[in-house]
């Protein structure tokens, strides 16, 4: 008779081979929970100072900001706001660059129900990707509208349907270099840089100017500072001008075309 | 003159779905709260009901969780919502998972016990005790969703969590009148005797108090909020312009059935209270559905 030198499965093998897989799923969580930690720079605070002087609404930082995070259609992480104001010949054209502003009372971490969003320990709010369920309160809350619904997978997101919004490019500033946008700015006209570092260019700028933030009376304490900001800019529509005019003009396409792509 | 040349899109990101979760647990919370007037508060007369109520509680509140799945982005990670570690103290949608957890059990064994051991009313009477304030925090927290997002000027008022309850009680309400009518008329012979048309309009009364409290927080809220800054005013004028919240929700959902309710011509006949009935219950759908459009159609950027 062979002897059968075939060992029989058991189920303490099973069970051995299951906590093996678990254990495995687990260490790489733990491993992309430690390489985002990682990432994030500590002890500073973060902010950006945008001179609305030298904007001269080339968008240029949109694009860069576009490309450097593959943003699919109709969603953006920065955009630059233009206003018309005024009757021929008396005319004006105002530009607000636009991002999230990186509060430091956040209202989209105060409702963030699986605390997906979180202000980190550099400053900006930042995004845990594997941990965001898309219920899109933070979209709501946030009084600015800097968060959009990703369509799809991106480049810089391997998931889809769940909320997006400006990181301050901590993938950029971790290694020394500026965001973007800031980056691309022909005008310069965007500064970045550790309020806690009193030789740094933002720390300047905001002792030396008078800047504004947006929508102060929200409580949020946004740390994206303007300098000659212009009160029309601020707000839905166009604060204290006629509710019923149209938001954005003909030929713009609607939202629910380019939202599930 | 201004004119916004380019500016970011506003989507409405929550939709019917959300609309109709609000609106199914309002109804739950309605039902539960009348399922309690007989074996809390001890109103006897309407003892034969609230099995039938808390049934209509629990089968209500079952199919709410699926709707909330279906809506995020992100479905199969819905379970993230029940990791502790996760919980966040500030954010009511957390606090309504809980809350959201706790009620369907409790409203299960409270059906339970009133279908299959009525006699045991003590323990009927502590579960309706625990699941009254239970069905209230249910409705209410989602009118604190509303409330506490300052951001946009139709949701954020102090108003919102009672508005809702007071919503969530004529719905229920109403909907438990359509209940009894069809239990009188259809039901077996004891059903029809332990049921009788009376209670059709003494909870057509009750609704018709609610409607006019109902009412007097509408009134409230839009002339209060007529009075506050751009964004609310902006707020309140596309309310006002908007047909599914004048003619849906205010005429036809609070006032026309108020009146039925109310003239003593017609509130006691029994067409006219099923009439009202129904037209209350298309009114709270058109409750929700423009509280959950309107306040993301003013835009805040």
């Amino acid at each position: 008779m062979k002897e059968s030198t075939e060992k029989k499965i058991t189920r303490r093998d099973i069970l051995k081979l299951a906590g093996m897989g678990a254990a495995a799923l687990a260490a790489t969580k733990v491993a992309e929970g430690t390489a985002v930690a990682a990432r994030v720079v500590k002890g500073k605070r973060y902010a950006m100072v945008i001179d609305l002087r030298r904007c001269y609404g080339c968008h240029t930082c949109s694009v860069a900001c576009k490309s450097e995070f593959d943003v699919p259609l109709g969603g953006w992480r920065s955009w630059v706001k233009v206003l018309d104001k005024g009757k021929y010949p008396n005319v004006q054209r105002h530009f607000l660059p636009r991002l999230c502003n990186h509060c430091d009372h956040p209202a989209c971490v105060h409702v963030c129900p699986v605390k997906a969003t979180y202000k980190s320990e550099s400053g900006a709010v930042l995004q845990r990707v594997e941990r965001c369920i898309g219920c899109r309160y933070c979209m709501q809350a946030c009084p600015y509208n800097a968060r959009y619904l990703l369509p799809r997978k991106t480049a810089a997101v391997p998931y889809k349907h769940i909320i997006d919004k400006c990181d301050f490019c901590m993938h950029r500033v971790e290694k020394g270099l500026e965001p973007a946008c800031v980056n691309a700015c022909p005008a310069r006209a965007r500064t970045f840089g550790d309020l806690n570092d009193p030789n740094s260019e933002v720390t300047k700028l905001i002792s030396k100017n008078a800047t504004n933030t947006l929508k102060p009376e929200m409580g949020t304490k946004p740390q994206v500072y303007y300098i000659d900001l212009e009160e029309k800019m601020v707000g839905g529509r166009v604060r204290g001008y006629n509710p019923t005019a149209p938001e954005v003009p003909e030929g713009f396409t609607s939202t629910t075309k380019v939202r599930r792509q | 003159m201004e004119e916004m040349v380019y500016n970011v899109f506003h989507k409405l990101e929550w939709g019917p779905l959300i609309a109709m979760y609000f609106y199914f647990t309002g109804l739950s919370a309605g039902t539960f709260v009348m399922s309690s007037m007989a074996t809390v508060m001890g109103m006897e007369k309407y003892k034969s009901l609230a099995k039938y109520a808390a049934l209509l509680a629990f089968l209500l509140l079952g199919s709410v969780p699926i709707l909330l799945i279906l809506d995020l982005g992100q479905p199969l990670r819905f379970w993230h919502l029940l990791v502790p570690g996760y919980f966040n103290v500030t954010s009511v949608i957390a606090w309504g998972t809980v809350l959201l957890s706790l009620y369907p059990m409790l409203c299960l064994v409270y059906a339970f016990y009133l279908w299959i051991k009525p006699e045991e009313k003590k323990i009927i009477k502590t579960l309706g005790m625990i699941g009254v304030p239970l069905a209230i925090a249910v409705h209410g927290y989602t009118g604190f969703i509303f409330g506490v997002v300052k951001s946009r000027a139709f949701w954020y008022t102090a108003l919102q969590p009672a508005y809702f309850l007071a919503s969530a009680f004529v719905s229920g309400f109403a909907l438990m009148m359509l209940v009894t009518l069809l239990l009188n008329r259809y039901g077996s012979e004891e059903t029809k005797k332990a049921i009788p048309q009376s209670l059709v309009y003494d909870m057509g009364r009750i609704l018709s108090y609610i409607l006019a409290v109902d009412f007097f927080f509408v009134v409230s809220q839009v002339l209060i909020t007529l009075h506050g800054n751009v964004e609310s005013v902006m707020a309140v004028t596309f309310a006002l312009k908007d047909p599914m919240y004048v003619w849906g929700e205010i005429v036809m959902g609070l006032i026309i059935p108020y009146i039925i309710l109310a003239l003593p011509g017609t509130k006691k006949n029994l067409s006219w209270a099923a009439v009202a009935a129904v037209l209350v219950l298309i009114g709270v759908a058109f409750v929700r559905w423009s509280i959950v459009h309107i306040g993301q159609s003013i835009p805040i950027s």
